[in-house]
């Protein structure tokens, strides 16, 4: 078993071994669960390591950037007329997701030290959380779309559950419309991916299959275009055609069966809309609500809201980061002329969600609740980056992506301290807590300061590329007008509105209480608090003042990415 | 004279001939009278013996069944019947649900079929089961009809089984409406018969004499027998009979309806299309506009999809749910035969032993709820999830595979579903197969209210405290046996595939 195997099957095999153990071995279960997910993170940064010194393996994707490469075939079936249907298990690294993957390593470990507390049915909860650990690390390095799917799919019953039966008063009513949304999203996507298995073909296979390559043959690019050649003259029988999921292949338009529905040189359309246009919208909106960009976020709030602390922390520093990098893998590397065509459309989400959103939470008295809609709205600054298809705007968007989940989940853990005291998140019933709580009030100082984008943490950088690479797209490929980058800037102004004003009130000034009875409570961060946010603060700091970390090791595959994309 | 005789012998030569192709129904005919005959001997002591003795039979019966498995296909008893693949996977099917059956019989806290005889409740069985192989082979028009109504006859006496009001109101609206639409379906074939002065419709004569006939008539008579073979599989409009049949039939036999008979007037359903219709199944001349089949096909599916998805969202009760619920499944399977290609035939071959699992798991699970709950009623469920979490869990599981969602097999079975119907699209470019395509997917959506709903009271409401009662620990055994092949075959799918392609 490979490194990037073991990432994602060490929660699973934690899981069983918590599903064996009795019920009373209550104590056990978050050490279990702890364990794994250190193991976790001490193997994605085994990874990183290795990735940074491993070469990149050519042929297996368009971009030529993939390093430690797991595939094995794993459903492979006979459809009779329509061909044969193979199904890889397939996972890799490149730099588009290989910081995600650190990422991920990070929270889990913290969203386990955030739940040591959790009372109610342990074994059950630490189950739940280990099930969406292995799903999570699982979405950001498969690379065949059936195998992302089921990850993506199996992402959603753990979360559901942990939102309604840990989470808060209106729990059912949360976990039961994040699953709805999420999952109307997934069923676009599914649409979209019966459409294409059934349009593409795989030319390694194919060529196995027609004998053209011999099973232990090294896979040249000579064979490759043979293949793509006989199939452009349809000189291929349907017979022997070897459909595929592989999103490296599916990005290939070599690779699709002229005049098949999802061919470039299709002719289908539905309302005037070509069929490719429209099946770019289905799979966009299915990652969309998943991001989650305005109209689709309106599940975030409450989801965020009645989940418990760590939840929220997993959701916002990772769920969100999935439907980013969806948008990102299988969007717009399938479909790169949909995203040119579409470009001002999704900017244009984007714009609207950092706007929106950031009048949203300007108007919120629940801390939680505002926290949530900043995250939408930082979440339209990956739009926008990823819209402006520029290396500066898309390595800003992956900047963001790894920035906002250390941010994100330093506010979440925040939002929570608060909770725990006083199980009051309203912002108006506190004043001047920094007399009483000192260190919070530092922390809470920090976490906002980066959050709202301060030169010399890591939310400044990525915001600043994003807005360099929407104001720059317009001379560099004329996809975005300039204006949008300009507007976009009024969202920082606003969120640092509703960050300064949320200090002032909650810390700032002389010491008020509304209730009298929170006084005991309200102590300063113990020591367990402190181990989950120093490092964030540490993080987002380093990353602040020293970004080569992570544009050296993800700009060349940005690169590739963007030409890529403009080369359609 | 002469001649006579010779002939006669000739025929008798061929009959005793096929009689060892004939070999698990001439064992399940001789199981159903040792069963009645051991019943008399034993009497009193039969209701531990008698079940033994059916699972036995039932075993054997499937190993010669396997053993058909890859024969040639071929035509017995002067063309009566048609012993080729598609029927030996329909029989392996049924053998696997009169099993399955027999086990829950047994195991089921609210049944009891010893109570009034159970010699006589597993002879049924037995003879059902004989019906319903007979309806996968027959390729002759009075076969056809002998074979439903052997089976029907035994379906109403099982439905009053639980004798009381309910099954027995049940059980007659079953004899009055299967009376009824094998009725219809009889009259259609007798003028079909009248058409071709034939009976076996996969004979050349049969065809032949088809295509002088003038087409209004031919799509009278399809529609009067499709009537008889849809009330089986319970398509919208003749699905009225299942919810109230489902709610007062024990719910072992329900499990069992849901399945194997509906499984059955699928096969004979596609039979029918693929002899009388443009065929695409195996490529020949065809007698009807190929598009007016299909779209009054398409009509049947989408009508279907929403009713049975709709009804079942204003259930409480959970076995009228998964009544409703199997209606819908119905539409989904007959979506695989709307699909007329290699890859819908595949599918739906795909799809029942699946459905068998997870609606077997399904109806096993409620009957244990509602015996814990003392109800049928869904919101009585609540708190028994937390309250009994390897139920809830596999019971979630379950609901998730009728869904058709990963990880369960329930998911392929949807996913090639669709993508046969894509595929028939992308090939003919009708717009009326992308409806069908998307209104299915749209179903799916719905379906998911209704299959949570239970996992959301068990789970999300709070129960009573005490409760007195537990579920058996062979009840776990059996709901964890018809789970693990859903969950087999999501990760290894092309094994069923591969057996049903080879």
């Amino acid at each position: 078993m490979g490194m990037l195997s073991a990432v994602i099957f060490i929660p699973f095999i934690a899981l069983f071994v918590i599903l064996c153990l009795p019920q009373t071995k209550s104590s056990s279960f978050r050490l279990i669960a702890l364990a794994a997910t250190l193991l976790q993170l001490i193997i994605s940064i085994l990874i990183f390591i290795k990735f940074k010194s491993a070469p990149p393996l050519i042929g297996q994707d368009i971009s030529g950037n993939l390093r430690l490469i797991e595939k094995f075939d794993w459903i492979s079936l006979d459809l009779g007329n329509l061909g044969k249907l193979s199904i890889d298990y397939f996972l890799g690294v490149d730099g588009l997701n290989i910081f995600m993957v650190l990422l991920t390593g990070l929270v889990l470990v913290i969203g386990v030290v955030s739940s040591w507390n959790i009372e109610k049915n342990r074994k059950g909860y630490f189950s739940l959380y280990l099930l969406l650990s292995g799903t999570i690390m699982g979405c950001f390095i498969a690379l065949d779309f059936f195998l992302f799917f089921l990850f993506f799919e199996l992402m959603l019953l753990p979360m559901y559950f942990l939102i309604g039966l840990w989470g808060g008063p209106r729990r059912e009513y949360a976990s039961i419309k994040f699953f709805l949304f999420t999952l109307f999203g997934s069923l676009l996507i599914l649409t979209v991916m019966i459409g294409l298995y059934i349009s593409a073909i795989d030319p390694i296979e194919t060529a196995k299959n027609l004998g053209l390559l011999n099973a232990g043959d090294a896979i040249d690019g000579n064979v490759i275009s043979k293949v793509q050649d006989l199939l452009k003259y349809g000189k291929i029988n349907g017979k022997d055609m070897v459909h595929t999921f592989n999103i490296m292949q599916l990005a290939d338009s070599g690779n699709y069966i002229p005049g098949s529905l999802l061919s470039d040189s299709s002719s289908a359309a539905l309302w005037g809309t070509s069929i490719r246009y429209i099946a770019f919208l289905a799979v966009f909106i299915g990652f969309a609500i998943k991001l989650p960009s305005f109209p689709f976020h309106t599940w975030l709030p409450d989801a965020h809201v009645e989940a418990p602390t760590p939840i929220s922390v997993v959701l916002a520093a990772l769920l969100l980061k999935v439907g980013a990098y969806g948008i990102i893998r299988i969007v717009y590397f399938i479909f790169p002329d949909g995203a040119i065509h579409y470009a001002w459309w999704v900017a244009f989400l984007g714009v609207i969600s950092i706007i929106y959103a950031a009048f949203n939470a300007l108007a919120m008295s629940d801390i939680k609740k505002l926290i949530a809609y900043s995250s939408v709205s930082h979440m339209g600054f990956v739009l926008l980056g990823i819209a402006s298809v520029t290396a500066e705007g898309i390595n800003g968007a992956i900047y963001q992506m790894f920035s906002h989940g250390l941010l994100s989940s330093m506010l979440f853990l925040i939002a929570g301290v608060l909770y725990d005291r006083t199980h009051d998140r309203t912002i108006e019933n506190y004043r001047g807590l920094a007399s009483k709580m000192p260190n919070y009030t530092i922390v809470v100082t920090v976490a906002f300061f980066a959050s709202l984008g301060l030169p010399g943490f890591s939310g400044f950088i990525a915001e600043l590329f994003v807005l360099l690479g929407a104001f720059h797209s317009e001379t560099a490929n004329g996809l975005l007008p300039r204006w949008m980058a300009m507007v976009a800037v009024l969202g920082l102004l606003i969120g640092a509105a509703y960050y300064l004003w949320t200090l002032q009130k909650m810390f700032f000034g002389k010491f008020w209480i509304r209730v009298s009875d929170y006084n005991k409570n309200l102590k300063d961060l113990n020591r367990q608090e402190l181990i989950m946010l120093v490092p964030l603060i540490v993080l987002t700091i380093v990353f602040g003042i020293f970004p080569g970390l992570l544009f050296d090791t993800i700009s060349p595959a940005v690169n590739n990415f963007v030409e890529f994309i403009l080369k359609n | 004279l002469n001649i006579n005789s010779e002939i006669l012998s000739d025929k008798l030569r061929t009959l005793l001939n096929n009689v060892s192709d004939f070999a698990p129904e001439s064992f399940l005919a001789s199981l159903f009278l040792v069963i009645i005959i051991l019943d008399l001997i034993l009497r009193s002591r039969s209701a531990k013996i008698i079940p033994w003795l059916a699972l036995s039979g039932f075993l054997i019966a499937l190993f010669l069944v396997l053993r058909q498995l890859h024969g040639p296909a071929q035509f017995l008893f002067m063309n009566m019947i048609l012993l080729d693949k598609i029927a030996v996977i329909f029989k392996i099917l049924f053998l696997s649900a009169a099993i399955l059956t027999v086990l829950f019989s047994e195991l089921s806290p609210s049944f009891n079929p010893g109570r009034k005889g159970a010699g006589e409740y597993y002879a049924i069985l037995a003879a059902i089961v004989l019906g319903l192989n007979l309806m996968a082979m027959a390729s002759n028009l009075l076969m056809v009809y002998l074979a439903i109504e052997f089976v029907s006859i035994g379906s109403y006496i099982l439905t009053t089984y639980n004798f009381n009001k309910k099954s027995a109101e049940a059980g007659m609206k079953y004899i009055l409406f299967g009376a009824f639409s094998s009725g219809i379906m009889l009259y259609g074939m007798s003028l079909l018969y009248g058409f071709t002065g034939s009976l076996g419709f996969d004979s050349g004569v049969f065809k032949t004499a088809l295509s002088f006939v003038d087409p209004i008539a031919l799509y009278f008579c399809l529609f009067l027998i499709s009537a008889g073979i849809l009330f089986k599989i319970s398509v919208v409009p003749f699905h009225i009979w299942a919810p109230d049949i489902y709610e007062g039939a024990p719910t072992p036999v329900v499990a069992f309806f849901s399945i194997a008979p509906k499984a059955a007037g699928f096969a004979l359903l596609l039979k029918f299309v693929s002899s009388l219709a443009p065929l695409d199944y195996f490529g020949q001349y065809s007698f009807f506009d190929s598009g007016y089949l299909q779209n009054c096909l398409a009509v049947l599916v989408l009508v279907t999809l929403t009713v049975g998805n709709f009804s079942a969202l204003l259930q409480n009760n959970a076995k009228r749910m998964l009544a409703y619920s199997s209606i819908a499944h119905a539409g989904f399977i007959l979506t695989g035969v709307l699909a007329f290609s290699k890859s819908g035939l595949t599918s739906i071959l795909f799809y029942l032993p699946v459905y068998l699992f997870m609606n077997f798991g399904a109806f096993i699970l409620v009957d244990v709820l509602s015996d814990l709950a003392d109800s049928e009623d869904v919101r009585n469920f609540k708190g028994l999830g937390i309250k009994f979490p390897f139920i809830g869990v596999i019971f979630v599981l379950i609901m998730i595979a009728l869904t058709g969602l990963p990880p369960t097999a329930g998911f392929f079975a949807k996913f090639f579903v669709f993508s046969a119907i894509w595929g028939t699209y992308q090939a003919t470019g009708k717009q009326i197969f992308m409806i069908v395509f998307l209104f299915g997917l749209l179903n799916n959506v719905i379906s998911l209210f209704y299959y949570l709903k239970i996992p959301y009271y068990m789970f999300f409401k709070k129960g009573e405290k005490n409760m007195i009662k537990y579920p058996s620990k062979w009840v776990n055994i059996l709901v964890s046996l018809v789970t693990i092949p859903l969950l087999v075959l999501f990760f290894k799918p092309d094994w069923l595939i591969n057996l049903i392609n080879r």
